[in-house]
């Protein structure tokens, strides 16, 4: 048979038209290798790109955060999140691909951690301290990559599929720096999404030592434990372990650590004080300055907040500049200090400075005057 | 009160009752005026198409059809709900005049073909008659039970006319000459009546018409191959490449969010496929007549039926569509390939069988002699026949019994010919006359039949390599575009699901092995071709759909 056609074929060709439609399908193929290798290529470059853009985008708003944290800044979330396709002549291309940002719940826990300064250690006791949050993550919709994700949590940026690669660090030497966002952004757009993030916390730290315990930081995160062990400096964490949902960094024991805590939301309510802390010392001789920092949950001090002191035995008279008395007022300043002139006194006495909380309780610091 | 009322009802019921029984008498009246007057009309048409009881044929194909076209009629307006349809049983009866005339055109044209295709037989046969001196009635006769299809019917009531109807032989011919929708035939046959008006040498004259004949149909058979081998180029263009074409762009096009329905293209490489099909398979001067032969083609239509089943997914329903052609075109191809190959042997060996043996008789061999001394090197197809035929006359076996125990035993059409022109010629003699005769068409016919089947085997190809290259195309697709498809419907870029555009590229595949199949088989004009080329691109097909498409292995 084979021989037959060969021999057949010796002697006739294909016809014109025959011809012409082998040269036609050979076009055809090609044009389809082209449309399903080549156009691809060309449109993952251009989703490569938009991928690096946004990648930047995201660092800058990191930077732009942790220098809005010191400054008390606004700081500008924007992201492209989507971008055209390029129009290639006599191929298909699709019009434009879009980007996702979901947010997504954060919790942190930090326990064992007993703060140096005496007042703050109602809130860092020892035993267990919870903050939520909320965490980003940007997908982009691209059609001809398979592409990574950039995750943001806890003042992190993880770019990749699988295998994350962290653009900035949550611990470096002793310090514990968490930039955290308590409101949530969404958008599915293939436009510019522009947000004003405003830092309701910020500008403080505190120290905290451990309890006896290695202090342990719980990160609940969708990102894997190779990720963290490059986040952290390793010359301060001593283990890294995952359990459920959570990371767990078990910090080296018999060192200080500073953890500074900073929270954006999109509204400017400030936190609410939630602690004193003593500035000027506890017993003095009148007359003399009383100062206090007024803090909030996270350490952060809280300016605009109404300090009441007052002479427990009345045998001090107060003054804020303005008043005096028994009992007087005083603001705190933008670095959250609050203070008074105990003008003279009638023996000792003790003045107790107090600040109400959110849920009514008081919280008291005491000095001693004589 | 009561009573009267009952009455009135009893008489609406009565006069309903007259009032149906007159309408139906009427429509009576009319269908019988239309049938009558339909037929006076087309006498001739009817005659040229070998339709004889053309009252009863116009009858029965008018209320078929009218009954059809009210049906169809009833089912388009419910269907669009336009009230237009509604005033198309008006134009019934023009339906109807114009599907009867294109139906008996096309019988002529069935008819033509026939007679024209077996003239040089009825020459053949003819000739040796002539040479016999039989008179017109004798050959009437012979030539009607010769067997030479539709010139054989002729002959009967040409036979019948003359024997029984009391008709003088050449008003006879005459009759049959204006009836006869070959105008080839009819001048023969008008011929012979100036000859036997004339009293010249009839002999002479098959002979000079058989001459004209080889001529001709050396012509014919060079037109039929340009014919074929444009036909051929128009299937591949038309029903092969502008599907895969269209396929192509509509793929390639949808990565743009945009989807033509492929149903499209289907449609055109169905109707298109259809009709060249029909159109080969109809123009093809030698076409497997015989249903024995065919039979196991048949089969294929089996897995057809599959597709009516609803299975439990898409896939399924075509994996197991593909295992059906598998298996039937396998078990078709078991049957059809022996017989033929069978065919094909014996075609090719009874030129050189035959020369052989007009070699002997011109050495003076006696033809029992001589026609198993042929037979001596030939392949054992044409042997398992020949011989026990040769050793019969050889033992005094009355030669035309001998030959119509070849003809009903050989399933070979030109052997069955050879054996019907020789079982009525041998006992009037000039059996050199006849295969020598027979001997120039065969080689004809051998010349003819290796040209069609180089000219189908290149196109042939063609198609194969345009399958292969569309089989790489598909590959192309499903790996590289159809996971771009994926994430368009994610992002709901794209409505049509992936599953949907892997049943396309099946049923693409699956509908273009059908069509290479089916045209090269029509092409031939040989059916049994068709499942082993199914079974080879099946093959092909289902290793690509379940592999990459699917994946199910």
């Amino acid at each position: 048979m084979l021989k037959e056609i060969i021999s057949t074929s010796k002697n006739r060709g294909v016809s014109t038209v025959v011809g012409f439609s082998i040269i036609l399908m050979m076009l055809i193929a090609s044009y389809t290798y082209y449309q399903a290798t080549v156009i691809p290529e060309i449109c993952s470059r251009y989703e490569l790109n938009h991928f690096n853009k946004m990648v930047g985008q995201l660092i800058e708003f990191l930077s732009e955060l942790k220098s809005s944290c010191s400054t008390g800044k606004h700081a500008n979330l924007k992201i492209d999140l989507g971008g055209n396709y390029p129009v290639i002549p006599f191929f298909s291309t699709p019009t434009s691909f879009s980007s996702t940002v979901i947010p997504y719940d954060g919790e942190i826990r930090i326990k064992n951690a007993l703060a140096l300064e005496e007042d703050l250690r109602k809130v860092f006791d020892g035993k267990e301290v919870v903050w939520k949050c909320n965490n980003l993550k940007v997908v982009p919709n691209y059609l001809f990559s398979s592409s990574s994700i950039i995750i943001y949590e806890y003042g992190v940026v993880g770019v990749g599929k699988r295998n994350y690669i962290p653009l900035s660090r949550l611990i470096e030497k002793e310090s514990i720096s968490l930039v955290l966002i308590n409101c949530s952004i969404r958008s599915i757009s293939n436009f510019v999404i522009e947000r004003t993030l405003k830092c309701i916390s910020g500008g403080g730290h505190v120290e905290i030592v451990d309890s006896g315990s290695p202090i342990e930081i719980w990160i609940k995160t969708k990102l894997p434990l190779d990720f963290w062990r490059n986040a952290v400096d390793r010359k301060s964490v001593e283990s890294i372990n995952k359990s459920g949902d959570y990371v767990i960094l078990k910090l080296r024991r018999n060192k200080v650590y500073s953890l500074s805590t900073c929270i954006f939301d999109l509204t400017s309510v400030k936190q609410t004080p939630s602690y004193l802390i003593r500035i000027s010392p506890k017993a003095q001789v009148s007359p003399c300055n009383l100062f206090v920092k007024v803090k909030d949950e996270y350490g952060n001090p809280v300016g605009g907040s109404n300090v009441r002191f007052e002479s427990l035995n009345n045998s001090c008279i107060l003054t804020n500049g303005t008043s005096s008395g028994f009992s007087v007022l005083a603001k705190s300043n933008q670095f959250g200090i609050a203070g008074i002139v105990v003008k003279e006194c009638n023996g000792k006495d003790v003045i107790v400075s107090s600040l109400t909380r959110k849920d009514g309780t008081k919280y008291e610091v005491t000095f001693i005057v004589y | 009160m009561k009573l009267r009322s009952l009455f009135t009802s009893l008489r609406i019921i009565r006069l309903s009752k007259i009032s149906i029984e007159r309408t139906f008498y009427a429509l009576r009246l009319i269908l019988s005026k239309f049938v009558k007057c339909v037929a006076s009309r087309n006498k001739s048409l009817f005659l040229k198409a070998g339709v004889y009881d053309f009252e009863n044929f116009v009858k029965t194909f008018t209320l078929t059809f009218s009954l059809t076209l009210v049906l169809l009629e009833i089912l388009l307006y419910f269907t669009t709900k336009n009230v237009f349809i509604l005033f198309l049983p008006l134009f019934t009866p023009i339906f109807i005049i114009l599907i009867l005339k294109a139906t008996l055109l096309i019988k002529i044209h069935e008819r033509k073909s026939r007679i024209e295709i077996n003239m040089h037989k009825f020459l053949l046969v003819m000739l040796v008659f002539s040479k016999a001196r039989l008179n017109i009635l004798e050959i009437a006769k012979n030539i009607a039970q010769s067997r030479i299809d539709v010139i054989s019917d002729e002959f009967v009531r040409i036979y019948y006319k003359i024997k029984y109807g009391g008709i003088n032989p050449k008003a006879a011919l005459l009759e049959a000459a204006e009836n006869s929708p070959s105008d080839k035939f009819s001048d023969i046959l008008r011929g012979i009546v100036g000859l036997l008006e004339s009293g010249g040498n009839l002999s002479r004259y098959i002979e000079d018409r058989l001459k004209d004949i080889e001529v001709e149909r050396k012509v014919w058979m060079q037109s039929y191959l340009e014919k074929l081998s444009v036909m051929l180029d128009s299937y591949i263009v038309l029903a092969i490449v502008l599907p895969v074409l269209l396929f192509c762009i509509n793929i390639t096009k949808s990565v743009s969010g945009i989807m033509v329905p492929f149903e499209i293209t289907y449609i055109l490489m169905i109707i298109v496929g259809a009709i060249l099909c029909f159109a080969l398979y109809s123009l093809s001067p030698e076409k497997t007549s015989d249903f024995e032969k065919i039979k196991p083609v048949l089969l294929l239509v089996f897995p057809f039926i599959t597709l009516m089943i609803n299975f439990q997914s898409e896939e399924m329903k075509r994996l197991i569509f593909l295992l059906f052609v598998l298996l039937f075109s396998s078990i078709s191809s078991f049957f059809t390939i022996k017989s033929f190959i069978e065919d094909s042997r014996i075609s090719r060996s009874l030129v050189t069988y035959i020369s052989k043996v007009l070699g002997y008789l011109e050495a003076g061999k006696d033809k029992c002699i001589a026609l198993k001394l042929a037979l001596k090197d030939e392949s054992k197809f044409i042997k398992k026949y020949l011989e026990s035929t040769t050793e019969k006359l050889r033992m005094g076996y009355p030669c035309n019994k001998v030959f119509l125990e070849l003809e009903n035993k050989s399933k070979n059409e030109d052997l069955r010919i050879l054996a019907r022109i020789l079982s009525k010629t041998c006992i009037i003699g000039y059996l050199k006359d006849v295969l020598l005769g027979y001997l120039n068409e065969m080689s004809r016919l051998n010349m003819f039949r290796k040209e069609r089947d180089s000219i189908i085997r290149m196109h042939g190809i063609a198609m194969i390599v345009i399958f292969i290259v569309f089989i790489f195309i598909s590959f192309i697709i499903s790996s590289k575009l159809l996971p771009v498809f994926e994430r368009m419907v994610d992002c709901s870029l794209f409505s049509i699901k992936v599953e949907k555009i892997k049943d396309y590229i099946a049923d693409t595949i699956i509908m273009l092995s059908v069509a290479i199949s089916t045209g090269w088989g029509a092409a031939k004009g040989d059916l049994r071709l068709i499942p082993p080329v199914l079974l080879f691109l099946s093959i092909i097909t289902t290793i690509f759909v379940c592999k990459f498409l699917y994946g199910f292995i």
